[in-house]
């Protein structure tokens, strides 16, 4: 008699067993497209036979856990490119901003201004008391300082922008390293209840891979399923249930700094060695802040050459010429001006060598133009150009390794997906398995009850 | 190997997104007609196209300097060779001077082509006097007050013009030797009819200068070998508004920005200007000085170009200009203001005419035709009609003696200034022909830089413009290659066994 009731519950199981495996099958399908969601398996095992007698086969079937396909080696590599990859895109986005700015290609930028405004001292050179060629001057002089106060002034703004995004990436860093502690917490509370974490462990890695897009960091999981995040210097920012908050600092040339929210007088920028911030602060501390150096360079070269020349001619008034720019000030070239007195009234533009008028102090500030000026290399034309083809160069090495980075995460994801990803092909055809597994359960519950029929119609 | 769903779609993505980003990037190209459209497309050829489209412009510039150099010379040549035929005209007048009775005529033929003469000379290139020197603002010639000496005179030193003329109508004064002898001892008459009635003799003073009326003096020099001769006659015609010949000094002109409020005016002790050239001296205030009316200056000798030694004045003293032996020129400042009213860099300046009548100077005025290199391209009336430049003869002055001469039968005057003549053809010619030189070099640069712009040209469309056969072909092959993708994308949806499950 037990041997078939045995026999229903061993189908009893299977029936399980297999509608586990199917919610399992269910679940994979259904997230087939989401994004850091790791397939699943239900691991089924036999169950042992318990106290059988004589020759009884009775061993059933029980899912035992439903497991996470995963790749923990993969996982790290993966954390650590994030880093690279939130480096490498935000220097490949600012610089194609930096690059449209300084775009010469159709031409009417800074070169061809400079160029027009040697041309309007030549062109006074040759009619030094000319009315026409003075309002000219005066108007490309103009135009020149604009656009120098322009290409500055949108650099400028380009790194308040860059310092906007460090508080934003800071506080959006906060948030994560909070979730992941709190993440932390239920994980080993639900490891230990015996409870299935796996939707808590996707979330934890997707807040790992975030967290490293921003910073570059390092982590360690520990025995009862916490994991322990450190920047790359060592620093703790999540231990346990614990995490720490970083802040930002106003420094004195108005910018961010980053700070640990403990000690805000002590800045980490240094630190940072990767991510989204080590970005941010590279391209708003050092190359965005390099291209304002040249260009406050060469606004400085050009206002003190041009000044210097104009200081010792005369103008048509028999004053000396004076200064023609107002000199650089702490702004630089954000603020670079023709002083008013010219714009006012373009004869006192002083073309002249002599009280009389024979142009040749126009002449010697058209010839600024081919002066090499500039680390005694380059004119200014020069070193503009060379400046031009820096960003581009700059850009073009940004763009080919956010390229590169992009690729190798590319591969690093094929290979997670080989792993954890979901295949529907494969899922469908555990669907077939677990539904010919539902039907035989059935068919042998069937038979079960059948004998059980025969033997209740023997009595 | 497991191919998942989302390494499906992934790859799908990212090389559709390769195709069309080729693509576009093409597009651009071909509807800019730029390989360049950006500096990170080719960052050294965008620092070369800007490098290339200095040079171009810099060539455009020097080439319309060059027209600009060209056109003034070219006028300059016009009115040189006009004047060259004109003063032809007046020799032969000389020439032609056969008989008393034509002479009167001649006399006024030469009359006419000195004005002709006069209006070539102070010709302007728009609102600029050609033959000016650097001043060209400055009327450069004017009508010429000249003392003519007869050419039978025995006084060989130099006579003058001086003062202003007042008078309004033309007039013809005569300053005959009574009594021979050196200066403050000779004695003349004077005629202010043409010589029909006379003054009273009087004594010739020490300073040589004897008034003649409406503000006009003449002043004999004693360079000479031979003092004053009596029957020495000197005619002088006074047109009014005309320019004396003595050595002169404008009033001192302060520069309009100066906050020196009080007067500079030539000091009683000037000496007359005996410089050989027109100059422009510069007075410049280099601070405040030590002392409540006290400031340091220096001085310049050419319109402010170089500097001697800085200097402490306080006011109401004199500056020297020029110390020179003979130049001696002394400013005298007065205060109108408050007490310490010099500023850094105030200016007065005043202009110095050597004897003559030429009211430009002898500056030059170049443009730039190169890198470096620099092109003059005016003729100074200095060089061309004074007795400052090549054959030592004063234009005017030689067809006012003509006229003069002709007018009183003078002939061996006549012939003398014949000669003279010649010599400022000749040295027009000259210049017309310099001129001429220095334009053909301007026009061999101006091919030169249509050759190198040519070639720059070539250099900046290899560097950024396309190579259209190419990128159709290019463009042709990434459309196809778009259009792949875009089947496939269509086909791959389709690779999957729910396509086989019923």
């Amino acid at each position: 008699m037990s041997g078939i009731y045995q026999i229903l519950n061993t189908a009893k199981e299977g029936l399980r067993a297999a509608q586990v495996g199917m919610a399992v099958t269910g679940s994979n399908v259904t997230n087939a497209h989401t994004p850091g969601y790791v397939r699943q398996r239900a691991v089924m095992a036999a169950t042992s036979p318990g106290e059988t007698a004589g020759n009884d086969v009775q061993t059933g079937v029980e899912v035992t856990t439903v497991e996470r396909l995963y790749d923990r080696f993969i996982e790290i590599q993966m954390v650590e490119q994030s880093s690279q990859v939130g480096e490498a895109s935000i220097r490949k986005e600012t610089l194609e901003r930096i690059e449209t700015i300084f775009n010469e290609t159709d031409g009417g930028g800074l070169s061809e201004l400079m160029n027009r405004f040697w041309q309007a001292w030549e062109d006074l050179s040759a009619n030094p008391t000319g009315q026409v060629e003075r309002t000219a001057l005066a108007n490309a002089a103009d135009n020149l300082a604009g656009m120098f106060r322009e290409y500055a002034g949108e650099l400028h703004a380009i790194r308040a922008d860059l310092n906007t995004q460090v508080g934003a990436a800071v506080s959006e860093l906060n948030g994560a390293l909070v979730d992941i502690a709190t993440l932390n917490a239920k994980i080993v509370e639900g490891t230990s209840g015996g409870v299935n974490v796996n939707t808590l462990l996707d979330q934890r890695s997707a807040l790992l891979n975030k967290t490293a897009g921003l910073i570059d960091i390092q982590y360690v999981e520990e025995r009862g399923g916490a994991v322990n995040v450190f920047t790359s210097d060592g620093r703790a920012l999540v231990q346990g249930i614990a995490s720490w908050q970083l802040d930002v600092q106003v420094r004195s040339d108005g910018y961010y700094d980053v700070v640990y929210a403990d000690s805000p007088t002590v800045p980490v920028n240094g630190a940072i060695g990767g991510g989204k911030l080590a970005g941010l602060i590279g391209m708003r501390d050092t190359t965005a802040q390099g291209y304002v150096d040249d260009l406050d360079d060469l606004a400085g070269a050009l206002i003190s050459a041009v000044n210097a020349r104009h200081a010792s001619g005369y103008d048509p008034y028999g004053n000396t010429g004076g200064t023609f720019f107002e000199p650089l000030g702490a702004t630089g070239a954000r603020d670079m001006e023709v002083i008013a007195a010219v714009l006012n009234d373009p004869n006192r533009i002083a073309a002249s060598a002599t009280v009389n008028a024979d142009g040749d102090n126009a002449r010697s500030i058209a010839a600024v133009r081919d002066q090499i000026l500039m680390g005694g290399v380059a004119t200014l034309g020069e070193f503009y150009a060379s400046l031009v083809g820096q960003i581009g160069q700059d850009v073009t090495e940004a763009a080919r390794r956010d390229a590169h980075e992009t690729s190798v995460m590319t591969q690093m994801n094929n290979t997670w997906e080989q792993t954890s990803g979901v295949s529907i092909d494969e899922e469908m055809m555990s669907l077939i398995k677990y539904q010919m597994s539902y039907s035989a359960a059935a068919k042998l519950a069937q038979a079960a009850d059948e004998i059980l029929q025969s033997l209740l119609e023997l009595t | 190997m497991r191919i998942t769903e989302n390494m499906r779609y992934g790859s799908l993505i990212d090389s559709l997104g390769r195709a069309q980003g080729n693509y576009s990037s093409l597009m651009e190209q071909m509807a800019s007609q730029k390989k360049i459209n950006r500096p990170s497309d080719d960052p050294v050829g965008t620092t070369r196209v800007l490098d290339f489209r200095g040079v171009r412009d810099s060539i455009a510039q020097y080439g319309r300097n060059i027209e600009n150099a060209d056109a003034w010379l070219q006028l300059s040549e016009t009115k040189l060779e006009n004047i060259g035929d004109l003063i032809g005209q007046a020799r032969e007048a000389g020439i032609n001077n056969q008989s008393s009775e034509t002479a009167q005529v001649l006399a006024q033929n030469v009359g006419s082509l000195l004005e002709e003469i006069l209006s070539l000379a102070n010709s302007k290139f728009g609102e600029r006097y050609l033959f000016a020197g650097s001043r060209t603002d400055q009327v450069p010639f004017g009508r010429i007050i000249l003392p003519v000496a007869h050419s039978a005179n025995g006084f060989d030193g130099s006579v003058y013009s001086g003062g202003t003329y007042t008078g309004t109508t033309d007039k013809t004064y005569s300053v005959r030797i009574a009594a021979g002898g050196a200066l403050g001892a000779a004695t003349y008459e004077m005629s202010d009819d043409g010589g029909t009635t006379w003054s009273a003799a009087a004594t010739v003073p020490v300073s040589g200068s004897v008034t003649l009326g409406d503000g006009l003096t003449v002043r004999f020099g004693d360079d000479g070998t031979t003092n004053l001769t009596a029957g020495d006659l000197f005619t002088v015609n006074a047109y009014a508004g005309g320019r004396t010949t003595d050595a002169r000094v404008d009033a001192p002109q302060a520069a309009a920005n100066n906050t020196f409020a009080g007067t500079a005016a030539l000091d009683v002790s000037s000496g007359t200007y005996g410089g050989d050239r027109n100059r422009t001296y510069v007075v410049k205030f280099v601070n405040g000085g030590g002392a409540v009316g006290e400031a340091d200056y220096s001085v310049s000798m050419d319109g402010g170009q170089t500097w001697g030694a800085v200097q402490t004045a306080s006011w109401g003293s004199t500056i020297t200009v020029d110390g020179t032996a003979g130049h001696e020129q002394v400013l005298r400042f007065t205060a109108s203001g408050p007490a310490d009213g010099f500023a850094e860099n105030d200016l007065v300046y005043l202009n110095a005419y050597a004897a003559g009548v030429y009211g430009g100077n002898g500056e030059d005025l170049s443009v730039a035709t190169g890198r470096g290199s620099r092109m003059v391209y005016n003729v100074t009336g200095e060089e061309a009609f004074t007795d400052r430049g090549r054959g030592a003869v004063d234009l005017f002055a030689a067809l006012e003696s003509l006229k003069t001469a002709l007018e009183q039968g003078d002939r061996e005057g006549v012939i003398a200034q014949i000669d003279r003549l010649t010599t400022v053809q000749d040295g027009i010619r000259q210049y017309v022909a310099e001129s001429g030189a220095r334009r053909s070099s301007l026009e061999i640069t101006r091919d030169n830089y249509q050759v190198l712009d040519d070639k720059v040209a070539g250099l900046m469309s290899a560097t950024e413009d396309v190579d259209l056969e190419r990128l159709i072909v290019e463009f042709k092959m990434k459309e196809t290659a778009l259009q792949a993708s875009y089947a496939m994308s269509v086909q791959i949806g389709r690779m999957s066994i729910l396509e086989y499950l019923t």
